[in-house]
Protein backbone atom coordinates (compact mmCIF):
# COMPACT_ATOMS: atom_id res chain seq x y z
CA UNK A 1 0.00 0.00 0.00
CA UNK A 2 2.43 2.71 1.12
CA UNK A 3 5.25 3.59 3.44
CA UNK A 4 2.77 4.73 6.09
CA UNK A 5 3.42 7.37 8.68
CA UNK A 6 7.01 8.67 8.58
CA UNK A 7 9.36 7.46 11.31
CA UNK A 8 10.11 11.06 12.20
CA UNK A 9 6.52 11.59 13.40
CA UNK A 10 6.69 8.51 15.61
CA UNK A 11 9.97 9.63 17.14
CA UNK A 12 8.54 13.08 17.83
CA UNK A 13 5.51 11.54 19.48
CA UNK A 14 7.69 9.42 21.73
CA UNK A 15 9.66 12.54 22.64
CA UNK A 16 6.43 14.33 23.52
CA UNK A 17 5.33 11.52 25.82
CA UNK A 18 8.75 11.56 27.45
CA UNK A 19 8.57 15.31 27.93
CA UNK A 20 5.15 14.90 29.52
CA UNK A 21 6.72 12.56 32.01
CA UNK A 22 9.50 15.04 32.67
CA UNK A 23 7.11 17.95 33.30
CA UNK A 24 5.06 15.71 35.58
CA UNK A 25 8.12 14.98 37.67
CA UNK A 26 9.24 18.59 37.63
CA UNK A 27 5.90 19.73 38.94
CA UNK A 28 5.41 17.10 41.59
CA UNK A 29 5.73 17.93 45.25
CA UNK A 30 8.49 20.45 45.57
CA UNK A 31 8.68 22.21 48.87
CA UNK A 32 8.82 25.97 48.79
CA UNK A 33 12.58 26.27 48.59
CA UNK A 34 14.36 28.30 45.95
CA UNK A 35 15.57 25.23 44.09
CA UNK A 36 12.09 23.74 43.88
CA UNK A 37 10.70 27.02 42.63
CA UNK A 38 13.12 27.08 39.70
CA UNK A 39 12.54 23.42 38.87
CA UNK A 40 8.80 24.01 38.64
CA UNK A 41 9.41 27.09 36.51
CA UNK A 42 11.31 24.88 34.08
CA UNK A 43 8.12 22.99 33.42
CA UNK A 44 6.87 25.97 31.44
CA UNK A 45 9.65 26.07 28.82
CA UNK A 46 9.46 22.30 28.55
CA UNK A 47 5.73 22.55 27.89
CA UNK A 48 6.31 25.19 25.22
CA UNK A 49 9.01 23.04 23.66
CA UNK A 50 6.32 20.42 23.26
CA UNK A 51 4.07 23.08 21.74
CA UNK A 52 6.88 23.97 19.33
CA UNK A 53 7.36 20.32 18.33
CA UNK A 54 3.64 19.75 17.81
CA UNK A 55 3.48 22.84 15.66
CA UNK A 56 6.59 22.22 13.61
CA UNK A 57 6.17 18.49 13.11
CA UNK A 58 2.50 17.59 13.46
CA UNK A 59 1.05 20.81 12.10
CA UNK A 60 3.78 20.76 9.42
CA UNK A 61 4.81 24.36 10.02
CA UNK A 62 8.38 23.20 9.39
CA UNK A 63 7.65 22.96 5.68
CA UNK A 64 5.53 26.09 5.61
CA UNK A 65 6.55 29.47 4.16
CA UNK A 66 9.05 31.38 6.23
CA UNK A 67 6.53 33.98 7.45
CA UNK A 68 4.41 31.36 9.15
CA UNK A 69 7.42 29.63 10.67
CA UNK A 70 8.69 32.90 12.10
CA UNK A 71 5.29 33.95 13.45
CA UNK A 72 4.67 30.58 15.06
CA UNK A 73 8.12 30.42 16.62
CA UNK A 74 7.72 33.99 17.90
CA UNK A 75 4.42 33.10 19.49
CA UNK A 76 5.97 30.14 21.29
CA UNK A 77 9.00 32.07 22.51
CA UNK A 78 6.99 35.15 23.61
CA UNK A 79 4.45 33.28 25.66
CA UNK A 80 7.01 30.87 27.10
CA UNK A 81 9.12 33.80 28.27
CA UNK A 82 6.20 35.84 29.58
CA UNK A 83 4.71 32.95 31.52
CA UNK A 84 8.02 31.82 32.98
CA UNK A 85 8.79 35.36 34.12
CA UNK A 86 5.31 35.74 35.60
CA UNK A 87 5.77 32.57 37.61
CA UNK A 88 9.18 33.43 38.98
CA UNK B 1 -25.93 54.53 -7.77
CA UNK B 2 -26.20 51.27 -5.94
CA UNK B 3 -22.43 51.15 -5.77
CA UNK B 4 -22.33 54.45 -3.93
CA UNK B 5 -24.96 53.28 -1.43
CA UNK B 6 -23.07 50.05 -0.91
CA UNK B 7 -19.88 51.98 -0.26
CA UNK B 8 -21.66 54.10 2.36
CA UNK B 9 -22.89 50.90 4.00
CA UNK B 10 -19.35 49.54 4.01
CA UNK B 11 -18.11 52.68 5.71
CA UNK B 12 -20.81 52.39 8.34
CA UNK B 13 -18.85 49.47 9.80
CA UNK B 14 -15.85 51.51 10.91
CA UNK B 15 -18.17 54.43 11.58
CA UNK B 16 -19.98 52.36 14.21
CA UNK B 17 -16.70 51.90 16.06
CA UNK B 18 -15.71 55.55 15.85
CA UNK B 19 -19.05 57.10 16.80
CA UNK B 20 -19.77 54.65 19.60
CA UNK B 21 -16.29 55.10 21.04
CA UNK B 22 -16.61 58.88 20.95
CA UNK B 23 -19.97 58.62 22.68
CA UNK B 24 -18.57 56.34 25.36
CA UNK B 25 -15.63 58.65 25.96
CA UNK B 26 -17.91 61.64 26.39
CA UNK B 27 -20.21 59.73 28.73
CA UNK B 28 -17.31 58.41 30.77
CA UNK B 29 -18.05 54.77 30.06
CA UNK B 30 -14.59 54.66 28.52
CA UNK B 31 -11.81 54.36 29.51
CA UNK B 32 -12.90 53.11 32.93
CA UNK B 33 -16.41 51.65 32.96
CA UNK B 34 -18.42 51.04 36.11
CA UNK B 35 -18.26 47.52 37.41
CA UNK B 36 -20.46 45.18 39.47
CA UNK B 37 -18.21 45.91 42.42
CA UNK B 38 -18.47 49.69 42.09
CA UNK B 39 -19.83 51.23 45.24
CA UNK B 40 -23.29 52.77 45.33
CA UNK B 41 -21.66 56.18 45.67
CA UNK B 42 -19.56 55.64 42.56
CA UNK B 43 -22.58 54.60 40.53
CA UNK B 44 -24.72 57.51 41.70
CA UNK B 45 -21.87 59.95 41.08
CA UNK B 46 -21.46 58.66 37.55
CA UNK B 47 -25.08 59.28 36.64
CA UNK B 48 -25.33 62.55 38.51
CA UNK B 49 -23.38 64.34 35.75
CA UNK B 50 -26.53 63.73 33.83
CA UNK B 51 -26.24 66.07 30.84
CA UNK B 52 -22.81 64.87 29.82
CA UNK B 53 -23.60 61.22 30.42
CA UNK B 54 -26.88 61.42 28.52
CA UNK B 55 -25.28 63.26 25.61
CA UNK B 56 -22.47 60.73 25.35
CA UNK B 57 -24.81 57.77 25.56
CA UNK B 58 -27.17 59.24 22.99
CA UNK B 59 -24.24 59.54 20.59
CA UNK B 60 -23.15 56.00 21.39
CA UNK B 61 -26.72 54.80 20.87
CA UNK B 62 -26.82 56.43 17.46
CA UNK B 63 -23.40 54.98 16.70
CA UNK B 64 -24.30 51.37 17.36
CA UNK B 65 -27.23 51.65 14.98
CA UNK B 66 -24.81 52.20 12.13
CA UNK B 67 -24.38 48.46 12.34
CA UNK B 68 -27.67 47.98 10.47
CA UNK B 69 -26.47 49.17 7.03
CA UNK B 70 -23.41 46.97 7.34
CA UNK B 71 -25.58 43.95 8.12
CA UNK B 72 -27.61 44.67 5.01
CA UNK B 73 -24.48 44.98 2.87
CA UNK B 74 -23.13 41.70 4.21
CA UNK B 75 -26.47 40.20 3.23
CA UNK B 76 -26.12 41.53 -0.32
CA UNK B 77 -22.78 39.80 -0.69
CA UNK B 78 -23.89 36.60 0.98
CA UNK B 79 -26.94 36.21 -1.25
CA UNK B 80 -24.68 36.22 -4.31
CA UNK B 81 -22.81 33.22 -2.98
CA UNK B 82 -25.76 31.05 -2.10
CA UNK B 83 -27.78 30.51 -5.22
CA UNK B 84 -31.30 29.15 -4.91
CA UNK B 85 -31.48 28.74 -1.14
CA UNK B 86 -29.90 31.70 0.66
CA UNK B 87 -30.38 30.24 4.12
CA UNK B 88 -27.17 31.63 5.62
CA UNK B 89 -28.03 35.04 4.20
CA UNK B 90 -31.35 34.97 6.03
CA UNK B 91 -29.70 33.77 9.24
CA UNK B 92 -27.24 36.66 9.04
CA UNK B 93 -29.93 39.23 8.37
CA UNK B 94 -32.06 38.05 11.26
CA UNK B 95 -29.28 37.70 13.78
CA UNK B 96 -27.58 40.86 12.53
CA UNK B 97 -30.77 42.80 13.11
CA UNK B 98 -30.98 41.29 16.57
CA UNK B 99 -27.42 42.34 17.38
CA UNK B 100 -28.23 45.94 16.49
CA UNK B 101 -31.20 45.97 18.83
CA UNK B 102 -29.21 44.23 21.57
CA UNK B 103 -26.64 46.99 21.37
CA UNK B 104 -29.13 49.85 21.23
CA UNK B 105 -31.55 48.86 23.95
CA UNK B 106 -29.02 48.63 26.81
CA UNK B 107 -27.62 52.00 25.87
CA UNK B 108 -31.10 53.51 25.96
CA UNK B 109 -31.58 52.02 29.41
CA UNK B 110 -28.26 53.44 30.51
CA UNK B 111 -29.29 56.83 29.21
CA UNK B 112 -32.49 56.57 31.23
CA UNK B 113 -30.27 56.01 34.25
CA UNK B 114 -29.11 59.55 33.92
CA UNK B 115 -32.62 60.94 33.46
CA UNK B 116 -33.45 61.42 37.15
CA UNK B 117 -30.19 61.11 39.08
CA UNK B 118 -31.82 62.24 42.35
CA UNK B 119 -33.90 59.06 42.53
CA UNK B 120 -33.38 56.34 45.13
CA UNK B 121 -29.76 55.13 44.86
CA UNK B 122 -30.78 51.48 44.80
CA UNK B 123 -32.91 52.10 41.73
CA UNK B 124 -29.98 53.71 39.94
CA UNK B 125 -27.73 50.78 40.82
CA UNK B 126 -30.33 48.31 39.59
CA UNK B 127 -30.83 50.23 36.36
CA UNK B 128 -27.05 50.25 35.91
CA UNK B 129 -26.91 46.48 36.49
CA UNK B 130 -29.71 45.91 34.01
CA UNK B 131 -28.07 48.07 31.34
CA UNK B 132 -24.66 46.52 31.64
CA UNK B 133 -25.75 42.90 31.83
CA UNK B 134 -28.10 43.39 28.92
CA UNK B 135 -25.25 44.99 26.97
CA UNK B 136 -22.64 42.33 27.68
CA UNK B 137 -24.32 38.96 27.91
CA UNK B 138 -26.51 38.20 24.87
CA UNK B 139 -23.77 36.59 22.81
CA UNK B 140 -25.83 34.10 20.82
CA UNK B 141 -27.09 36.36 18.01
CA UNK B 142 -23.58 37.74 17.55
CA UNK B 143 -21.99 34.30 17.45
CA UNK B 144 -24.60 32.89 15.10
CA UNK B 145 -24.14 35.88 12.82
CA UNK B 146 -20.38 35.40 12.75
CA UNK B 147 -20.65 31.67 12.09
CA UNK B 148 -23.12 32.29 9.26
CA UNK B 149 -20.82 34.82 7.64
CA UNK B 150 -17.74 32.65 8.10
CA UNK B 151 -19.43 29.58 6.68
CA UNK B 152 -20.79 31.53 3.73
CA UNK B 153 -17.38 32.94 2.85
CA UNK B 154 -15.63 29.58 3.12
CA UNK B 155 -18.27 27.91 0.96
CA UNK B 156 -18.12 30.60 -1.68
CA UNK B 157 -16.66 29.21 -4.88
CA UNK B 158 -16.17 32.65 -6.34
CA UNK B 159 -14.30 34.03 -3.31
CA UNK B 160 -16.10 37.35 -3.41
CA UNK B 161 -14.39 38.04 -0.12
CA UNK B 162 -10.95 36.64 0.81
CA UNK B 163 -11.13 33.41 2.76
CA UNK B 164 -9.24 34.80 5.73
CA UNK B 165 -12.24 37.03 6.43
CA UNK B 166 -14.29 33.89 7.01
CA UNK B 167 -11.73 32.65 9.50
CA UNK B 168 -11.70 36.02 11.27
CA UNK B 169 -15.46 35.66 11.73
CA UNK B 170 -15.01 32.26 13.35
CA UNK B 171 -12.33 33.69 15.63
CA UNK B 172 -14.51 36.64 16.65
CA UNK B 173 -17.32 34.22 17.52
CA UNK B 174 -15.03 32.42 19.96
CA UNK B 175 -13.96 35.70 21.51
CA UNK B 176 -17.54 36.34 22.63
CA UNK B 177 -17.80 33.11 24.62
CA UNK B 178 -16.52 34.39 28.00
CA UNK B 179 -19.16 37.16 28.08
CA UNK B 180 -21.84 34.97 29.62
CA UNK B 181 -19.64 34.64 32.68
CA UNK B 182 -20.58 38.23 33.53
CA UNK B 183 -23.65 36.85 35.26
CA UNK B 184 -21.53 34.95 37.73
CA UNK B 185 -18.85 37.36 38.88
CA UNK B 186 -18.82 40.71 40.60
CA UNK B 187 -15.12 41.27 40.18
CA UNK B 188 -12.07 39.99 38.39
CA UNK B 189 -11.38 39.27 34.73
CA UNK B 190 -14.77 37.67 34.12
CA UNK B 191 -16.96 40.40 35.60
CA UNK B 192 -18.82 42.62 33.16
CA UNK B 193 -15.98 45.13 33.04
CA UNK B 194 -13.34 42.41 33.23
CA UNK B 195 -10.65 42.10 30.63
CA UNK B 196 -12.05 38.92 29.15
CA UNK B 197 -15.59 40.23 29.00
CA UNK B 198 -15.98 43.92 28.21
CA UNK B 199 -12.55 44.59 26.76
CA UNK B 200 -12.28 41.38 24.75
CA UNK B 201 -15.78 41.81 23.32
CA UNK B 202 -15.15 45.48 22.54
CA UNK B 203 -11.96 44.66 20.66
CA UNK B 204 -13.43 41.59 18.95
CA UNK B 205 -16.54 43.36 17.72
CA UNK B 206 -14.44 46.32 16.64
CA UNK B 207 -12.21 44.01 14.61
CA UNK B 208 -15.29 42.45 13.04
CA UNK B 209 -16.75 45.82 12.01
CA UNK B 210 -13.46 47.15 10.67
CA UNK B 211 -12.55 44.01 8.75
CA UNK B 212 -16.00 43.55 7.21
CA UNK B 213 -16.31 47.23 6.32
CA UNK B 214 -12.86 47.42 4.78
CA UNK B 215 -12.99 44.15 2.85
CA UNK B 216 -16.52 44.75 1.60
CA UNK B 217 -15.44 48.16 0.37
CA UNK B 218 -12.64 46.48 -1.59
CA UNK B 219 -15.06 43.93 -3.00
CA UNK B 220 -17.50 46.64 -4.08
CA UNK B 221 -14.75 48.57 -5.82
CA UNK B 222 -13.48 45.40 -7.52
CA UNK B 223 -16.99 44.66 -8.74
CA UNK B 224 -17.52 48.15 -10.10
CA UNK B 225 -14.21 47.95 -11.95
CA UNK B 226 -15.32 44.68 -13.50
CA UNK B 227 -18.71 46.06 -14.41
CA UNK B 228 -17.29 49.19 -16.04
CA UNK B 229 -15.84 47.47 -19.16
CA UNK B 230 -19.27 45.89 -19.80
CA UNK B 231 -20.97 49.28 -19.54
CA UNK B 232 -18.57 50.67 -22.07
CA UNK B 233 -19.28 47.75 -24.42
CA UNK B 234 -23.08 48.18 -24.41
CA UNK B 235 -23.23 51.96 -24.76
CA UNK C 1 -30.58 51.32 -27.19
CA UNK C 2 -31.22 53.26 -24.04
CA UNK C 3 -31.85 51.14 -20.96
CA UNK C 4 -34.14 52.68 -18.37
CA UNK C 5 -31.90 52.61 -15.33
CA UNK C 6 -34.82 52.51 -12.89
CA UNK C 7 -36.17 49.16 -14.05
CA UNK C 8 -34.28 46.34 -12.29
CA UNK C 9 -33.14 43.87 -14.88
CA UNK C 10 -31.38 41.36 -12.65
CA UNK C 11 -33.20 39.45 -9.96
CA UNK C 12 -31.13 37.59 -7.38
CA UNK C 13 -30.80 33.92 -8.11
CA UNK C 14 -33.08 32.76 -5.30
CA UNK C 15 -35.93 34.80 -6.80
CA UNK C 16 -35.44 33.17 -10.15
CA UNK C 17 -32.75 35.32 -11.62
CA UNK C 18 -29.68 34.20 -13.47
CA UNK C 19 -26.86 32.64 -11.47
CA UNK C 20 -24.12 35.13 -10.79
CA UNK C 21 -21.35 35.18 -13.34
CA UNK C 22 -18.12 33.85 -11.94
CA UNK C 23 -16.07 36.85 -11.08
CA UNK C 24 -12.51 37.10 -12.34
CA UNK C 25 -9.95 37.37 -9.62
CA UNK C 26 -8.69 40.93 -9.60
CA UNK C 27 -5.71 40.09 -7.50
CA UNK C 28 -4.06 36.89 -8.67
CA UNK C 29 -2.22 35.28 -5.83
CA UNK C 30 1.42 34.44 -6.59
CA UNK C 31 2.27 30.82 -5.76
CA UNK C 32 4.19 30.48 -2.50
CA UNK C 33 7.78 30.00 -3.47
CA UNK C 34 9.15 28.73 -0.21
CA UNK C 35 6.82 26.15 1.24
CA UNK C 36 3.32 24.80 1.58
CA UNK C 37 0.97 26.44 4.02
CA UNK C 38 -0.86 23.67 5.90
CA UNK C 39 -4.54 24.08 5.16
CA UNK C 40 -4.61 27.60 3.81
CA UNK C 41 -3.20 30.99 4.87
CA UNK C 42 -6.56 32.29 6.11
CA UNK C 43 -6.87 29.38 8.53
CA UNK C 44 -3.78 30.55 10.38
CA UNK C 45 -5.47 33.85 11.21
CA UNK C 46 -7.92 31.77 13.20
CA UNK C 47 -5.36 29.35 14.62
CA UNK C 48 -2.92 31.99 15.83
CA UNK C 49 -5.80 34.18 16.98
CA UNK C 50 -7.32 31.36 19.02
CA UNK C 51 -3.92 30.41 20.43
CA UNK C 52 -3.44 34.03 21.45
CA UNK C 53 -6.79 34.09 23.22
CA UNK C 54 -5.66 31.15 25.31
CA UNK C 55 -2.26 32.79 25.68
CA UNK C 56 -4.00 35.82 27.18
CA UNK C 57 -5.90 33.51 29.55
CA UNK C 58 -2.59 31.95 30.62
CA UNK C 59 -0.95 35.31 31.23
CA UNK C 60 -3.85 36.60 33.33
CA UNK C 61 -3.95 33.28 35.21
CA UNK C 62 -0.34 33.55 36.31
CA UNK C 63 -0.75 37.27 36.93
CA UNK C 64 -3.68 36.65 39.27
CA UNK C 65 -1.74 33.86 40.94
CA UNK C 66 0.87 36.32 42.15
CA UNK C 67 -1.67 37.84 44.51
CA UNK C 68 -2.74 34.61 46.23
CA UNK C 69 -0.25 31.82 45.46
CA UNK C 70 -1.20 29.76 48.51
CA UNK C 71 -4.90 29.67 47.60
CA UNK C 72 -3.99 28.68 44.07
CA UNK C 73 -1.73 25.96 45.41
CA UNK C 74 -4.38 24.49 47.71
CA UNK C 75 -7.08 24.49 45.08
CA UNK C 76 -4.79 23.14 42.38
CA UNK C 77 -3.81 20.23 44.59
CA UNK C 78 -7.46 19.20 44.69
CA UNK C 79 -7.31 18.38 41.00
CA UNK C 80 -6.83 14.77 40.00
CA UNK C 81 -3.41 15.04 38.51
CA UNK C 82 -3.33 11.51 37.18
CA UNK C 83 -6.45 12.23 35.13
CA UNK C 84 -4.66 15.29 33.78
CA UNK C 85 -1.65 13.19 32.77
CA UNK C 86 -3.84 10.51 31.16
CA UNK C 87 -5.74 13.19 29.28
CA UNK C 88 -2.47 14.68 28.04
CA UNK C 89 -1.35 11.27 26.80
CA UNK C 90 -4.77 10.63 25.23
CA UNK C 91 -4.66 13.90 23.29
CA UNK C 92 -1.05 13.31 22.21
CA UNK C 93 -2.12 9.91 20.94
CA UNK C 94 -5.05 11.46 19.10
CA UNK C 95 -2.71 13.97 17.46
CA UNK C 96 -0.46 11.13 16.36
CA UNK C 97 -3.47 9.34 14.92
CA UNK C 98 -4.47 12.49 13.05
CA UNK C 99 -0.96 12.69 11.55
CA UNK C 100 -1.32 9.07 10.53
CA UNK C 101 -4.73 9.76 9.05
CA UNK C 102 -3.45 12.72 7.06
CA UNK C 103 -0.61 10.67 5.58
CA UNK C 104 -2.99 7.85 4.75
CA UNK C 105 -5.37 10.34 3.15
CA UNK C 106 -2.59 11.81 1.03
CA UNK C 107 -1.51 8.37 -0.12
CA UNK C 108 -5.06 7.37 -0.96
CA UNK C 109 -5.21 4.63 1.71
CA UNK C 110 -8.83 5.33 2.58
CA UNK C 111 -9.32 2.45 4.96
CA UNK C 112 -6.30 3.32 7.08
CA UNK C 113 -7.35 6.96 7.09
CA UNK C 114 -10.85 6.06 8.25
CA UNK C 115 -9.53 3.85 11.04
CA UNK C 116 -7.14 6.54 12.22
CA UNK C 117 -9.80 9.24 12.27
CA UNK C 118 -12.20 6.96 14.11
CA UNK C 119 -9.51 6.16 16.65
CA UNK C 120 -8.85 9.88 17.12
CA UNK C 121 -12.56 10.41 17.68
CA UNK C 122 -12.47 7.66 20.27
CA UNK C 123 -9.63 9.48 22.01
CA UNK C 124 -11.75 12.62 22.02
CA UNK C 125 -14.59 10.71 23.64
CA UNK C 126 -12.25 9.32 26.30
CA UNK C 127 -10.90 12.82 26.97
CA UNK C 128 -14.37 14.27 27.36
CA UNK C 129 -15.49 11.45 29.65
CA UNK C 130 -12.45 11.82 31.90
CA UNK C 131 -13.01 15.57 31.99
CA UNK C 132 -16.59 15.15 33.13
CA UNK C 133 -15.52 12.67 35.79
CA UNK C 134 -12.94 15.16 36.99
CA UNK C 135 -15.45 18.03 37.04
CA UNK C 136 -17.83 15.94 39.15
CA UNK C 137 -15.03 15.08 41.54
CA UNK C 138 -13.98 18.70 41.94
CA UNK C 139 -17.56 19.91 42.37
CA UNK C 140 -18.30 17.25 44.96
CA UNK C 141 -15.15 18.35 46.76
CA UNK C 142 -16.90 21.66 47.29
CA UNK C 143 -15.05 23.76 44.73
CA UNK C 144 -17.10 25.46 42.08
CA UNK C 145 -16.35 28.05 39.39
CA UNK C 146 -16.97 30.89 41.82
CA UNK C 147 -15.10 29.51 44.84
CA UNK C 148 -11.89 31.36 44.12
CA UNK C 149 -9.82 32.74 41.24
CA UNK C 150 -8.04 29.47 40.57
CA UNK C 151 -11.28 27.52 40.36
CA UNK C 152 -12.71 30.12 38.01
CA UNK C 153 -9.74 29.77 35.71
CA UNK C 154 -9.81 25.99 35.99
CA UNK C 155 -13.44 25.70 34.95
CA UNK C 156 -13.31 28.44 32.31
CA UNK C 157 -10.02 27.32 30.73
CA UNK C 158 -10.86 23.64 30.62
CA UNK C 159 -14.45 24.43 29.69
CA UNK C 160 -13.55 26.55 26.68
CA UNK C 161 -10.96 23.92 25.76
CA UNK C 162 -13.60 21.19 26.00
CA UNK C 163 -15.77 23.27 23.67
CA UNK C 164 -12.86 23.29 21.23
CA UNK C 165 -12.53 19.51 21.59
CA UNK C 166 -16.20 19.03 20.74
CA UNK C 167 -15.95 21.28 17.71
CA UNK C 168 -12.83 19.34 16.73
CA UNK C 169 -14.78 16.11 17.03
CA UNK C 170 -17.38 17.58 14.69
CA UNK C 171 -14.66 18.47 12.19
CA UNK C 172 -13.16 14.99 12.43
CA UNK C 173 -16.61 13.55 11.76
CA UNK C 174 -16.91 15.74 8.69
CA UNK C 175 -13.53 14.38 7.54
CA UNK C 176 -14.83 10.87 8.08
CA UNK C 177 -17.80 11.63 5.86
CA UNK C 178 -15.48 12.88 3.15
CA UNK C 179 -13.53 9.64 3.42
CA UNK C 180 -16.69 7.60 2.90
CA UNK C 181 -17.02 9.17 -0.48
CA UNK C 182 -13.25 8.88 -1.06
CA UNK C 183 -13.15 12.65 -1.25
CA UNK C 184 -9.84 14.42 -1.32
CA UNK C 185 -10.29 18.08 -0.44
CA UNK C 186 -6.81 18.44 0.95
CA UNK C 187 -7.29 22.05 2.03
CA UNK C 188 -10.15 21.10 4.33
CA UNK C 189 -8.54 17.94 5.64
CA UNK C 190 -5.25 19.63 6.41
CA UNK C 191 -7.20 22.41 8.11
CA UNK C 192 -9.01 19.93 10.33
CA UNK C 193 -5.69 18.31 11.23
CA UNK C 194 -4.11 21.65 12.10
CA UNK C 195 -7.12 22.56 14.26
CA UNK C 196 -6.89 19.26 16.11
CA UNK C 197 -3.18 19.70 16.78
CA UNK C 198 -3.96 23.15 18.14
CA UNK C 199 -6.45 21.59 20.56
CA UNK C 200 -3.70 19.20 21.64
CA UNK C 201 -1.00 21.80 22.13
CA UNK C 202 -3.33 24.08 24.07
CA UNK C 203 -4.07 21.25 26.47
CA UNK C 204 -0.33 20.65 26.99
CA UNK C 205 0.00 24.19 28.33
CA UNK C 206 -3.27 24.07 30.29
CA UNK C 207 -2.18 20.88 32.00
CA UNK C 208 1.27 22.26 32.81
CA UNK C 209 -0.08 25.50 34.24
CA UNK C 210 -3.19 24.37 36.11
CA UNK C 211 -2.13 20.98 37.37
CA UNK C 212 1.58 21.41 37.89
CA UNK C 213 2.76 24.99 38.10
CA UNK C 214 -0.10 26.31 40.21
CA UNK C 215 0.03 23.32 42.51
CA UNK C 216 3.70 23.63 43.36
Amino acid sequence: MSEGIPVRATVIWALLLLATGVTWCLGTDHRANAGGHVLVAMAIPVAFSKVYLIGMEFMEVRTAPRTLRVVFASWVVSFATALTLLYL
Amino acid sequence: MSTKIQLVCAWSGPATVVVATVGFLIAGVLPFPLGPNSTVTEVVDFYSDSTRVAAGLVIAGLGVCLVFPLVALIGVYMVRTEGRTPILTFVQLITGAATGVLLLLPLLLMTIGSFRPERNAELTVTLNDVSWLLFITPIAPFMIQNVAIGTSILQDQQSLLPRWVGYVNYWVAFLFVPDILAFFFHSGPFAWRGIFVFWLAFVAYGIFLMVMGWMLRRAILDDSVQAAPNAVATS
Amino acid sequence: MKVDSHVPTDLPEFLGGEPAVARQQCRPRPPAADGHTPGEPGLWVFILGDMSLFGAFFVVLLWQRRATPRTFEESARELLRFIGVINTAVLLLSSYLVVSALWAHRQGCWRRARISVLAALLCAAVFATLKVIEYLHVLRGGQGPTTNQFCTFYFVLTGVHLLHVMIGAGLLTAWLQQLRGHGSQSRFVEGVAVYWHMVDLLWVVIFTLLYLVCAA
